[in-house]
């Protein structure tokens, strides 16, 4: 009967079907929720916390909002692409008339719940002058077509990107930098841009669906067909070549920095090893501050809420909970973790090394180390910039008649403890999530992937934030020595969790099938 | 003679399936085996077992003197492999990644690696992703040969090969085997090919071994006897070792297994002229899976 069903479901030609029956469309709803959640608990925390409407219309809605379009759009598009690129589908008779229906629904579908989402966060204001938070909460709601139609827009753009990085990079820096230009200039120019959006929306939905592109090079391997999991996974291999350094069998063990030079040459070549963790870098640095903005915000407003419902109990515990400590960390360390924890330094399993299984394993915990050495750096480098940039911006909020930060801080140099925490705690929680994707992920079927990635995501949160109760305990424990405490604690707890990474890998190594 | 591996009653359960079952197997060095068996009969595991990628469920499995799960480098450097599914970085091009592959050995036979270059017409500027899947193959023995193994696996090294290719692959190997004296297992189901150049056969029949023998004898096993007669001939022959036959009035095909002293009574018993053939592996290899008469 299912089967039946299952039968006449596919042969109705429904358009959804072709693009959404996959493991690998799990990944939506996840995605959806977390773009959705983050705008939200900001604003609705703020506004609940201070009533100022004049605070949650501005450019960082339209960043927030634009990102969830982006993602969805990736999404869809690495789909559309993973069905391009599958070799029975060369034969497939109007592949892109078939796959039409499916994005345009989609597109429409996030275009709307996008638009929803905004409206959702917005309320009329009357107070302050003229700004483009006005122009554009005006914009929307004026305009539902149009504005809807230029989410649709983002979604078709991010759909149509051929390779996911610099396209993510490039809708990223135009939603932090330009998103509220170009929004409010289309609804001052509304033809223009609805001529415009005639001109590219048939453009992007070639460049999207387009046979000819796609199967431009229809036998390339590529890294789409396992699904966004694998990509996230296993960076896309450059065209360009990379040096020419050269390993002797001599050194294998001897050297490990040798075999990560091998690792990084291979999976990225010299030459374009350095473009591309710089971009990433600035993608990850850019997702960052934003994001740390956001928190930032949330949390000033929970404060408040907060402290008025914990006010005759437990007040310590509230304290220690929304210490900087904790905005900091909910960004970098899951941010960290998955940088971590999906790295790509490691030697791709091809099996043509004369490499033992002691090798193997040595390589694999030094790459894990070296990777979040890196990743942690550039944490560290994330944390000063915004700490330090964004200390005066945020003493805006003590006018508002919060004694919150004075609170929160206590002096000027209270982000050292909010930078060194944290950074700790990458080192602590990393090696765990790197060994559940070296046991699971690197052996789990392509069907399970997204199973096995939806679990690393919920383990590295649970993580995370047991990490961050247990500093909150140690501040109410020890408020005054807490720091003392913390850094040879932290540090202890560091060094036994890569030991026991390292144990947990070699015997992983010692013991698991290698292909 | 030393053995160059060994499997003792090897089992191998990938969950509910068993891939190898209860598999006890000696290759001695410089033997030329021809694994060969039906798909999904377990041929890529016990290669994968050999050279330690994958480890038993039951059992063990001795490569070059070593355990294969802790084999070292050492004797991982004296292995040579051709995979099925050749996995190299498309990214390089084809002097490129050969010239990176050779770096991790101590010895690289640059003179072998160009006689290949040059006989298997492989363009040594392309990109290893742009290779069809011929040339990939081609490429994969390259890599497998040129540092000199003791022990060679081959895992249907010539499926993607046009006619010609795979002649000039077998020849090489010939050459190979003359030269080096290399341990070499070639897993195959061109069987005509292999039987050109193996001298022992073993057959992996649902993860068992079903034949682990020369192929000498085994062509002395299963015959294939022309059976003719001036009257019409039964229907059928009732006899256990007959494991198929095909009987057209007055002429009769029969495949046989151990029958060689039995012509004389069966040309008694049935009256007929009986002209006994030998078989080569490709028609002896469905006999070997009889299912009837195992």
């Amino acid at each position: 009967m299912r089967a039946a069903a299952a039968v006449m479901w596919q042969r109705s030609g429904a358009p959804l079907y072709r693009l959404l029956w996959r493991p690998a469309t799990l990944a939506w709803i996840p995605t959806a929720a977390i773009c959705a959640f983050i705008p939200m608990v900001f604003v609705l925390s703020i506004r609940l916390a201070f009533g100022l409407p004049e605070l949650e219309l501005s450019a960082g809605r339209a960043i927030q909002v634009l990102t969830l379009v982006a993602m969805m759009g990736l999404l869809v598009g690495q789909i559309v692409r993973e069905l391009q690129h599958c070799p029975w589908s060369w034969a497939v008779p109007s592949l892109r008339r078939r796959l039409l229906p499916g994005v345009v629904l989609l597109g429409v579908l996030t275009a709307l719940f996008a638009r929803e989402t905004w409206v959702l966060l917005a309320i009329p204001f009357e107070i302050g002058s003229r700004n483009a938070a006005r122009d554009l909460y005006r914009f929307w709601n004026d305009f539902p077509p149009l504005s809807t139609g230029v989410f649709a827009l983002y979604f078709l753009a991010f759909t149509a990107a051929v390779r996911p990085v610099p396209a993510t990079i490039a809708g990223l820096l135009t939603g932090v930098f330009l998103a509220d230009e170009l929004t409010r200039a289309a609804a001052a120019h509304q033809a223009v841009a609805m001529l415009a959006a005639a001109v590219l929306v048939p453009v992007l939905l070639y460049h999207t669906l387009g046979a000819s592109a796609a199967r431009r090079r229809p036998f390339l391997p590529t890294r789409l067909l396992s699904g966004p999991v694998t990509t996230a996974a296993r960076a896309p291999a450059p065209l360009r070549a990379g040096g020419g350094a050269q390993w002797k069998l001599a050194q294998l063990g001897a050297e490990p920095l040798d075999w990560l030079r091998a690792g990084v040459f291979e999976n990225h070549g010299y030459r374009t090893s350095f473009v591309r963790v710089g971009t990433v870098a600035i993608a990850a640095a850019g997702l960052g501050y934003v994001a740390l903005q956001t928190l930032l915000g949330a949390f000033l407003g929970a404060t408040a809420l907060w402290s008025g419902i914990y006010a005759n109990a437990g007040r310590n515990i509230p304290d220690a909970i929304m210490s900087l400590t904790i905005v900091s960390a909910l960004v970098t360390v899951p941010l960290a973790v998955f940088l971590t924890g999906f790295g790509s330094i490691s030697l791709t399993r091809a099996p043509f090394y004369p490499l033992s299984r002691g090798q193997l394993a040595k390589i694999e915990f030094w790459g894990s180390l070296a990777e979040a050495t890196v990743v942690t750096g550039l944490m560290a480098a994330l944390l000063t910039a915004f700490w330090t940039s964004v200390y005066n911006e945020v003493w805006g909020y003590v006018a508002f008649g919060s004694t919150v930060w004075e609170r929160l801080t206590g002096s000027s140099t209270a982000w050292v403890p909010a930078l060194t925490r944290p950074l700790a705690l990458v080192f602590l929680i990393a090696p765990i999530v790197q060994l559940f994707r070296l046991r699971y992920l690197r052996a789990a079927a392509p069907r399970n992937r997204i199973v096995v990635f939806i679990a690393v995501v919920a383990l590295t949160a649970a993580l995370t934030f047991a990490g961050l109760i247990a500093m909150g305990w140690a501040n109410v424990l020890a408020p005054r020595y807490s720091l003392i405490v913390d850094v040879p604690v932290f540090a202890a707890l560091a060094i036994v969790s890569q030991l026991l990474y390292r144990r947990g890998v070699e015997r992983y190594f010692a013991t698991a099938d290698l292909i | 003679m030393a053995n160059a591996f060994e499997l003792e009653d090897l089992t191998k359960k990938f969950g509910s399936v068993v891939a190898l079952d209860k598999v006890t197997l000696a290759i001695p060095e410089r033997r030329v085996v021809g694994l060969i068996g039906r798909n999904g009969s377990g041929k890529t595991t016990l290669m994968h077992h050999v050279v330690g990628l994958q480890l038993p469920t039951h059992g063990r499995c001795t490569t070059l003197g070593e355990p294969a799960a802790t084999l070292g480098s050492e004797q991982l450097a004296e292995i040579g492999v051709v995979w099925q599914e050749s996995r190299f970085l498309d990214w390089m091009t084809v002097e490129r990644h050969i010239r990176y592959v050779a770096s991790f050995y101590r010895r690289w036979d640059r003179e072998r690696e160009q006689r290949l270059l040059h006989e298997l017409e492989l363009e040594t500027n392309k990109r290893v992703g742009t290779l069809t899947p011929g040339n990939a193959q081609k490429l994969g023995l390259i890599l497998a040969v040129c540092h000199h193994p003791r022990l060679l696996l081959l895992d249907e090294p010539m499926s993607a090969l046009d006619p010609i290719s795979r002649r000039q692959v077998l020849a090489f190997l010939l050459e190979l085997l003359h030269e080096d004296e290399v341990t070499t297992v070639i897993s195959s189901h061109v069987l005509r090919d292999i039987e050109e150049i193996v001298e022992w056969i073993v057959c992996l029949d649902r993860g068992r071994v079903s034949v682990d023998c020369s192929l000498d004898s085994l062509q002395e096993r299963y015959s294939e006897w022309v059976v003719t007669s001036a009257r019409p001939l039964a229907r059928s022959f009732e006899e256990p070792w007959i494991l198929e036959q095909r009987t057209n009035n007055h002429k009769a095909h029969l495949m046989v297994r151990d029958a060689e002293d039995r012509i004389e009574s069966f040309e008694g018993k049935y009256e007929v002229q009986v002209h006994s053939q030998p078989l080569n592996l490709e028609r002896i290899f469905p006999l070997l899976h009889h299912r009837r008469n195992p």
